[in-house]
């Protein structure tokens, strides 16, 4: 069966898009053009994942994503136009799965889309893999040993559950409120340069150089992603 | 046949010779065309040249007017210019040859043409200003149409707009100028009858003009006109040659009050009266020595009354003489009044008959101003309340006289030994103590010393000693003496010293006045100025004084004031009059509240908590009080009109800037959407038809031009957040090198064959700064240092710190900057001059430095040694990089 992809848009030309492109990549398009109507059509027909579009004309685009994960944990996809940065840093944080900033490019969206699913596949499942591996890295969860190239890193007990926890959902944006409630607990929400100084230090042990990262990518204002090519 | 002119139009017959006399302009002026103007400037001019003028005609249209061409037939004409273009066109003025025929008088018929093109001057006018500077006379046609400052007027009424106008100084400064009236209906006739004189395409544009409504608009606005221009000659005359006798010209009215109750009818009539005649009024209060002893019932009474001529709409004026009807009349004639208006003296008839009426004394004027008196209808049967003021030291008075009387007694005694015969210097004495008694405590105690100083006089002095001889002769004569001598010296005296009371007043109020005026006038912000209000406005009142200005809503708010009092205040400031305390409006309260009221209405509340209840009875003291709010008034509001002036050249400013950014973002945004829609359309038209490496390269051209316009986009609208001022930077402890790396991993893909060499210390501090904006700083130097620099060349990026500075440096092997380019390329819409990739809107640089300068930083660019360029971003660190526990935060994660 064909992945059941919801849009809800409320411009026209983004779903004709979509409704062009999607398809031929093995997707079935259900579309919605406002919020009312794409909380309903995700409880009737469960989509696999949600493309949706934070300025819809009849409700706030952050209360869809709420009245979403009441019902399911379908992953979301939101599409923000530039300026919404704490829109979408909201709707990351009530529950949304991953973003773009419109325009996007159609081979990013179906990477996004792509990640989404396999991440969908993998909570179901949670056969809790003891060996995790993204490009080069590879995480025994057991051991609690990471290594980059066949080489061991020696991390301390926060880098190595901030690396776990972006290896864990490659690809997708972590925000830093997320972060740290992964690393701390939801009771420390520490200042969001704790972070930072982990990940310079993360980086350098990881990254062949730390300024041009290849796997631990800074999303300005939002939070971080590892990369996945 | 006379060679004298008889008409101010005419010049001297002998100005031929010698200098230039300035010719003369009469204006023949009507209402509308077709009443007759030309006609009748052409019957002036033909009885100007049987008296002997040398007269000539300029171009005359007698079309439609075959008797005028019959009027015209022995008048010399100059000849008219040939057209110099074909089709119907007005016969046109040749000036030089009028100038070379150089006649007494010339007819210069329509004023307001215009001359076609090529001809010395564009208009008629100023043909007509030459003619007059070399000497010759004009005679010309004007109607009120086309005169410029009544053009807009004369549209809405006819909804013809006329584009040939002539200066209203010409007409204001014309020698005469000649009323051609017609009546409508006539006019409305000659219309139907087609004996309007109208070139044919201006016929039917006019049809607005000729109904009847339009012409008894015109009528009316042409008389007004002739009236204005009487009016001011006849000032400019009264000026020159009359300056102490009234004319009357626009009828004036000064209504004299009294503090009688039936002074409010005075002025109701009076209002009465100056809206039946068109009038002006002032109401005026003369204000005379005995004021003075005036109740402060009267005394509320005049205030009260001056202040209702002025909600009916009079000018009221507090005028200071000792006679009133000499005081009226000065007054009457210094404004020009036409008219005084009084009402009916209530005193009884006796009294003038002895002491002579105001009345009679303001019929009697000199000035030639007509007098009215208004009758009030129970003014004669029922006295007013009584106006004289029983002070309350009067009975007092009388016992005080008697003390007077003996200590001129006891001074009486030992002069009365030493002096023989004693009677005359005895009563001398007696005498200056009546006058004393007079002066002091007014005629009744006077009439009462006097009695018992003759009684006196009579036991103590006078022989047989100590008896009362009660000598009937003696004594009448002895007490009128003492009556009318001790009363005249006293009431001499006593208006000396109300007088010196007076003038005091007067200098205080003029103290008060300047204090104020100087003061405001030092200063121009508005929180000092409402403070030397208060302070100006304490030192001459006391007690406690507060100015409540209005916010944006209109709303007063104040902390010390009870919400009852706030209420008061705001309706004070709602309706712009006075209320509270001694007022007809909430009087229970303690307070007494002011308008501050300029031109444009109230613009703050003055609230006073007077130390002398009695304040809001004493007319003269409210004036100055209220003349001190208007002073202060005056002050917030040239504040305010100076604020707006100054928000309204920014505003104007910014939209200035507005369109120039419209102006360059509509041609850049339109630019690359032309490349998408062409090659779009191209795809959609033809797509098949095209081999597949064509249509590839149109669907690159849309996707790199969406590109561009999409960065065209996201730079507008931080031009946008920046120049509008809401661009706040969300500052949080930022690492330069996760920044960098961020805006590289963005620009990935364009910088593959670039080398990137970046000296970023490891431990580097942290940074105050908002994470997104200076990501997209960085971004866009890299992105601009990518479009100027041939492909290939390196970059180097250093980030380094500087004591409480964060410096990092963006540098190329590029062409670097020519001369004086290197400020410039921070302006809007700066192009470089050899760009050879895809051309930005040139702002991406102006959004750089306007969020660097928002986080207080700098950003500057500068060449390189060795060639290239260099964009330096210096950023305050923003305090103390926190400190992080990391052994804590391991061992609490190590706990968690």
């Amino acid at each position: 069966m064909t992945p059941k992809i919801l849009l809800v848009e409320d411009d026209p030309q983004i779903r004709r898009l979509l409704r062009v492109t999607l398809p031929p990549e093995g997707f079935t398009l259900l579309e919605a053009e406002n919020g009312e109507s794409g909380v309903a059509q995700n409880a009737e027909h469960n989509p696999d994942v949600i493309i949706l579009d934070l300025g819809l004309p009849d409700i706030d685009g952050i209360e869809v994503v709420r009245r979403v994960r009441e019902k399911s944990a379908t992953p979301i996809l939101v599409l923000s136009a530039r300026g919404q940065d704490q829109d979408k840093v909201n709707a990351l944080d009530a529950g949304a799965d991953d973003y773009l900033t419109k325009p996007f490019s159609m081979p990013e969206l179906l990477a996004r889309i792509r990640v989404a699913l396999r991440h969908a596949a993998r909570t179901a499942g949670e056969t809790a893999e003891s060996v995790l591996t993204v490009g080069e890295i590879q995480i025994d969860q057991v051991r609690r040993v990471v290594t980059v190239g066949g080489h061991e890193l020696a991390l301390t007990a926060n880098e190595y559950l901030i690396l776990l926890v972006l290896v864990r959902q490659a690809g997708k944006v972590i925000t830093h409120r997320q972060m740290m409630k992964e690393i701390w607990g939801p009771n420390n929400i520490m200042e969001t340069h704790y972070l930072r100084v982990f990940m310079a230090q993360l980086r350098r042990k990881l990254e062949k150089d730390p300024a041009r990262p290849r796997y631990l990518i800074t999303e300005p204002g939002v939070g971080y992603r590892l990369k996945v090519d | 046949m006379e060679q004298q002119p008889t008409n101010s139009a005419g010049p001297p017959a002998s100005s031929t010779a010698g200098e230039k006399a300035r010719g003369k302009l009469k204006i023949f002026f009507g209402a509308a065309p077709g009443v007759g103007k030309t006609f009748a400037m052409v019957d002036a001019a033909r009885k100007r040249r049987t008296e002997g003028h040398d007269v000539v005609t300029g171009p005359l249209d007698t079309r439609r007017r075959p008797e005028l061409e019959a009027l015209l037939a022995d008048l010399e004409r100059i000849p008219v210019r040939g057209p110099a273009t074909r089709g119907p066109v007005r016969p046109e003025f040749d000036l030089d040859a009028a100038l070379l025929r150089r006649p007494q008088i010339l007819l210069l018929d329509d004023l307001a043409h215009t001359n076609a093109a090529g001809l010395r001057h564009p208009k008629r006018w100023q043909d007509m200003q030459e003619l007059l500077q070399e000497g010759v006379s004009v005679y010309t046609t004007l109607n009120v149409m086309q005169l410029e400052s009544v053009n807009d007027i004369v549209t809405r009424i006819t909804g013809v707009t006329l584009h040939e106008t002539v200066p209203d100084s010409i007409f204001d400064e014309a020698d005469e100028v000649e009323l051609v009236d017609m009546t409508p209906d006539d006019l409305l006739q000659r219309w139907r009858e087609g004996k309007i004189p109208l070139a044919d395409a201006v016929q039917k544009t006019m049809a607005g003009v000729f109904r009847k409504g339009s012409l008894i608009a015109l009528r009316e606005l042409t008389l007004r006109r002739m009236a204005e221009r009487v009016e001011s000659q006849m000032e400019s005359f009264r000026q020159e040659h009359a300056p102490g006798e009234s004319w009357p010209v626009v009828e004036r009215l000064l209504v004299a009050i009294s503090p009688s109750p039936y002074a409010r009818r005075v002025v109701r009539a009076a209002r009465r009266m100056a809206m039946r005649s068109h009038a002006q009024w002032i109401v005026a209060y003369v204000e005379t020595p005995e004021s003075d002893e005036l109740s402060p019932t009267d005394r509320d009474r005049v205030y009260q009354t001056l202040r209702l001529a002025e909600r009916l709409g009079a000018e009221t004026v507090t005028i200071t003489g000792d006679d009133v009807a000499r005081a009226l009349i000065q007054y009457a004639v210094q404004r020009n009044a036409t008219r005084i208006v009084v009402g009916k003296p209530g005193r009884a008839a006796w009294r003038d008959r002895f002491f002579g009426s105001m009345v009679d004394e303001l019929i009697r004027n000199e000035a030639g101003i007509d007098v009215t008196i208004i009758r009030g209808q129970l003014e004669e049967t029922t006295r007013a309340a009584p106006s004289r003021w029983r002070r309350p030291g009067r009975w007092s008075g009388y016992l005080e006289s008697i003390g007077v009387v003996a200590v001129c007694s006891l001074l009486a005694w030992p002069l009365s030994l030493w002096i023989k015969p004693s009677g005359a210097g005895v009563a001398m004495l007696y005498l200056l103590g009546v006058a004393l008694v007079a002066m002091w405590w007014g005629i009744g105690p006077s009439l009462w010393a006097s009695l018992l100083g003759v009684l006196a006089f009579d036991f103590f002095f006078t022989p047989p000693r100590f008896t009362l001889t009660l000598n009937d002769s003696f004594l009448v004569f002895t007490f009128l003496v003492m009556v009318v001598v001790g009363n005249v010296i006293g009431s001499l005296a006593l208006r000396i010293k109300r007088q010196a009371a007076i003038a005091q007043r007067h200098e205080q109020r003029a103290t008060a006045m300047y204090q104020m005026t100087r003061d405001l006038a030092e200063t121009d912000k508005l929180e000092t100025m409402v403070d030397r209000i208060v302070s100006n406005i304490t030192a001459s009142f006391g007690g406690e004084v507060m100015v409540l200005l209005p916010d944006d809503d209109r709303r007063l708010s104040a902390a010390a004031l009870s919400s009852a009092d706030l209420a008061i205040a705001q309706w004070v400031l709602e309706h712009g009059g006075m209320a509270g305390l001694g007022t007809d409006v909430l009087p229970s309260t303690e307070l007494l509240f002011l308008p501050l009221k300029a031109d444009r209405g109230t613009v703050a509340v003055l609230a006073l908590r007077p130390r002398d209840r009695n304040l809001p009875h004493h007319p003269e003291l409210m004036l100055l009080l209220e003349t001190l709010c208007r002073h202060g008034a005056l002050a917030i509001e040239h504040d305010a009109l100076v604020r707006e002036s100054q928000e309204a050249r920014m505003s104007a400013e910014a939209e200035r800037l507005q369109n120039i950014l419209l102006s360059s973002v509509s041609h850049d945004l339109r630019t690359p959407l032309a490349s998408i829609t062409g090659a779009a359309s191209s795809l959609l038209d033809s797509g098949s038809k095209l081999e597949s490496a064509k249509q590839m390269e149109l669907v690159a051209t849309i996707h790199d031009e969406a590109d561009r316009l999409n960065r065209l986009v996201t730079n507008l609208l931080h031009v946008t957040r920046l120049e509008s001022g809401a661009l706040k930077p969300n500052k949080d402890w930022q690492s330069v090198e996760e920044l960098v790396g961020a805006a590289l991993n963005r620009l990935d893909k364009s910088l593959q064959d670039r080398a990137v060499n970046l000296r970023v210390p490891p431990d580097l501090s942290l940074v105050s700064v908002d994470g997104i904006l200076l990501e997209q700083v960085i971004f866009n130097l890299l992105e601009n240092a990518l479009k100027y620099t041939p492909s290939g060349t390196p970059f180097d990026i250093e980030a380094r710190e500087d004591g409480d500075h964060m410096h990092i440096a963006i540098a190329d092997r590029g062409p670097g900057f020519g001369p004086g380019e290197s400020e410039k390329v921070f302006e809007k819409f700066f192009q470089g001059g050899h760009a050879n990739a895809a051309k930005g809107a040139g702002l991406g640089l102006t959004v750089c430095r306007g969020f660097v300068e928002a986080h207080g930083g700098t950003l500057r660019a500068y060449n390189r040694e060795a060639g290239g360029a260099v964009f330096e971003i210096v950023l305050p660190i923003g305090g103390k990089s926190p400190k992080i526990d990391l052994d804590f935060s391991e061992k609490n994660n190590g706990a968690a």
